[in-house]
């Protein structure tokens, strides 16, 4: 078993809470998908963090907590009541603030979002294994949609050490705000946005599409380097099938899957792994193990 | 024992099962883990028992996923008793929970009742071991849990084959998925059970509508949460009315007043299950708003509330106090 681990859990203070908005397409229709970003006062989670690690927290009932915390002693019939795990989207050690992005997709996200300055948010965190380890060769960091959201911090931590290319995917037009801060960030080799509507001033299509002329351009002989990868399932596996082809290649993910506790206690995200080279499988659990997988250790064909 | 500066106020203390607890407040099995994953979280030393998750023979792998989802008030889980053995727990977390001065119940589970006997007889006289808790009511396997707990005599058979390995005092989990709890735990009793606890999850089931399929992947999971509070509540009241061993009451469970009802149904103490995922330091809280509650009302130990609602809706009488026979009495 792991030895114990030393997450903070406390009320952080909301800075900054802001929907997110992008460019709307022609017509008008953003896809319904609503973003939300908000910057938690959290110098305890800032300074222990690292990118690939998530926070969980109790999502306040729709329609604002006045300032204060909602109670873990209420659960309101009707309201989500567990936590819900948030990457972290970026963390500033020196100013001890948090950023959380997430898509607002239920009530307990709805909770949040509605969440205003100065109110509190009882926060665990950081939580997950040590992250995405960062290496020191060319990186190419690839997310999809609302998987974007933990690797901005990683793209900024990987840009200090060496040579980094983001590949970022939306659907349409209107999710083009989860690219926005990618374009702020200094010293990214390259920055290619996809989209699945042919938005102006992006590669029209998946990032799976465009992935391989990335991975040609990561290192000279396109077989070295790293690649950390976030997103829908279905476009991991379709990552891993293009890098696990390419051998010299490292490939980290970042894997999602319904958590309760988020500290390893309850067993119940687990995910399949290959524990052997006759094909044994078992079960690690995202909390605990994860959220960040080497592509070589999971059991792609049950994932 | 002295509750000391974590809990100020009235006397916590009960005992049950001849383990003397600082609290009535449990950890309930297969929420805390082994402990270790909570440490740093909350204060382990002030928990009145921890009881560890499900422990088998032999590692279990559990169930595939998804194993858990959120439902109204509740959360549904198939986790299918993943644990790394009895050996694993003995070597690696055993020495560090017995180093906290808590009492350390473990839950045991098996496929047979031959294996739940060898785990009584493996854990007998184990260091740190202060009693057993057998889980014979898990919803989410096919061998071993529910097989023998909706079954009163199997229930009573493998009770004594636990009975006869073990000098520990043996605890057993009770199912709600059954018509008849009183009768099953008159059973286990019988069988040599030194106390009752209830109630593990209830089985349920949620779908996908989009995807037209359930969404834990053995479709049915057991449902925990404060939407079955009411359920566990009723059948505590029903089993302390009906047995003479103390009744560990569970389901749930978020506050101290929520506690405190499972104790006026007949509970000697209860676990926290679920809250645990919410506040980690449920148990705590709610020990500390039990002692609130008790200073408030002006109870003086916890035993005074036990059963209190369970004496043919009478309630309080705390003038006349004396003259009410005591639990075992009944």
């Amino acid at each position: 078993m792991t030895d114990e681990r030393q997450a903070w859990r406390g009320l952080a203070r909301v800075l900054a809470s802001r929907r997110l908005e992008g460019p709307v397409a022609e017509g008008g229709d953003s896809g319904g998908r609503v973003y939300h970003h908000l910057t938690l006062l959290a110098p305890e989670v800032a300074a222990a963090a690292v990118p690939g690690q998530f926070v969980h927290v109790l999502c306040p009932p729709r329609g604002g907590a006045g300032g204060a915390p909602y109670a873990p002693a209420s659960a309101t019939p009707g309201l989500p009541f567990l936590r819900r795990p948030l990457s972290v989207h970026d963390a500033d050690q020196a100013r001890g603030t948090v950023g959380l992005l997430f898509w607002v997709k239920g009530p307990g996200t709805a909770g949040l979002a509605a969440a205003r300055p100065g109110d509190r948010l009882d926060v665990v965190g950081p939580l997950g294994n040590g992250g995405f380890p960062l290496g020191l060769g060319p990186a190419l960091v690839v997310g999809g949609g609302i998987g974007l959201a933990p690797l901005l911090f990683l793209a900024r931590r990987l840009a200090r050490r060496g040579r980094v290319t983001v590949l970022a995917g939306v659907a349409q037009a209107g999710d083009l705000a989860l690219v926005e801060p990618f374009r702020r960030l200094k010293d990214l080799a390259g920055l290619i946005v996809t989209t699945e509507d042919g938005s102006p001033g992006t590669v029209s299509g998946t990032v799976v599409a465009a992935l391989p002329e990335s991975l040609d351009g990561l290192s000279p002989d396109g077989h070295s380097g790293a690649v950390y990868a976030c997103g829908p399932r279905p476009m991991l596996r379709a990552v891993w099938d293009q890098v696990s082809a390419r051998p010299g290649l490292t490939a980290w993910f970042s894997v999602e899957e319904r958590l309760a506790c988020g500290v390893g206690a309850c067993r119940g995200c687990a995910i399949p792994v290959r524990t052997g080279p006759a094909g044994e499988t078992a079960y690690r659990l995202v909390c605990r193990d994860g959220p960040v997988f080497d592509g070589n250790l999971l059991d792609w064909e049950a994932l | 024992m002295n509750s000391g500066t974590l809990f100020p106020g009235p006397d916590l203390s009960v005992t049950v099962a001849g383990l003397r607890l600082r609290t009535p407040v449990m950890t309930a099995s297969g929420a805390f883990g082994y402990g270790r994953e909570y440490a740093g979280l909350l204060d382990l030393s002030g928990l009145g028992a921890i009881v560890v998750k499900g422990t088998s023979l032999e590692p279990w792998s559990g169930n595939p996923p998804p194993r858990t989802v959120e439902t109204a008030a509740g959360l549904l889980n198939s986790i299918g008793l993943e644990n790394p053995g009895v050996e694993c727990f003995l070597e690696k977390d055993l020495p560090w929970l017995s180093g906290l001065g808590v009492p350390i119940i473990v839950n045991v589970v098996g496929r047979t009742a031959a294996e739940y006997a060898a785990l009584a007889r493996r854990l007998d006289g184990a260091p740190g071991v202060s009693a057993l808790e057998a889980n014979i009511s898990c919803p989410n396997v096919k061998e071993g849990g529910l097989a023998f707990g909706a079954d009163p005599a199997a229930a009573g058979d493998l009770v004594t084959g636990m009975r006869r390995a073990t000098r520990l005092p043996l605890i057993v989990k009770l199912t709600p998925n059954i018509t008849d709890v009183a009768a099953l735990a008159r059973r286990v009793v019988e069988a040599g059970a030194d106390a009752v606890s209830l109630i593990n999850t209830l089985v349920g089931m949620a779908i996908d509508p989009e995807a037209g399929r359930p969404i834990l992947a053995r479709g049915t999971g057991g449902l925990s949460g404060p939407a079955v509070k009411p359920v566990a509540l009723a059948m505590v009241y029903r089993v302390a009315a009906t047995v003479t061993v103390p009744v560990i009451g569970m389901g749930g469970i978020w506050t101290g007043r929520d506690a405190v009802e499972f104790l006026m149904a007949g509970a000697s103490a209860v676990a926290v299950g679920t809250a645990l995922f919410v506040d980690p330091e449920a148990p705590l809280r709610i020990a500390r708003e039990i002692g609130d509650f008790m200073a408030g009302q002006g109870y003086e130990k916890v035993g005074e509330m036990v059963g209190l609602a369970n004496t043919g809706f009478c309630g309080r009488r705390p003038e006349s106090w004396a003259d009410r026979p005591d639990q075992e009495g009944r």
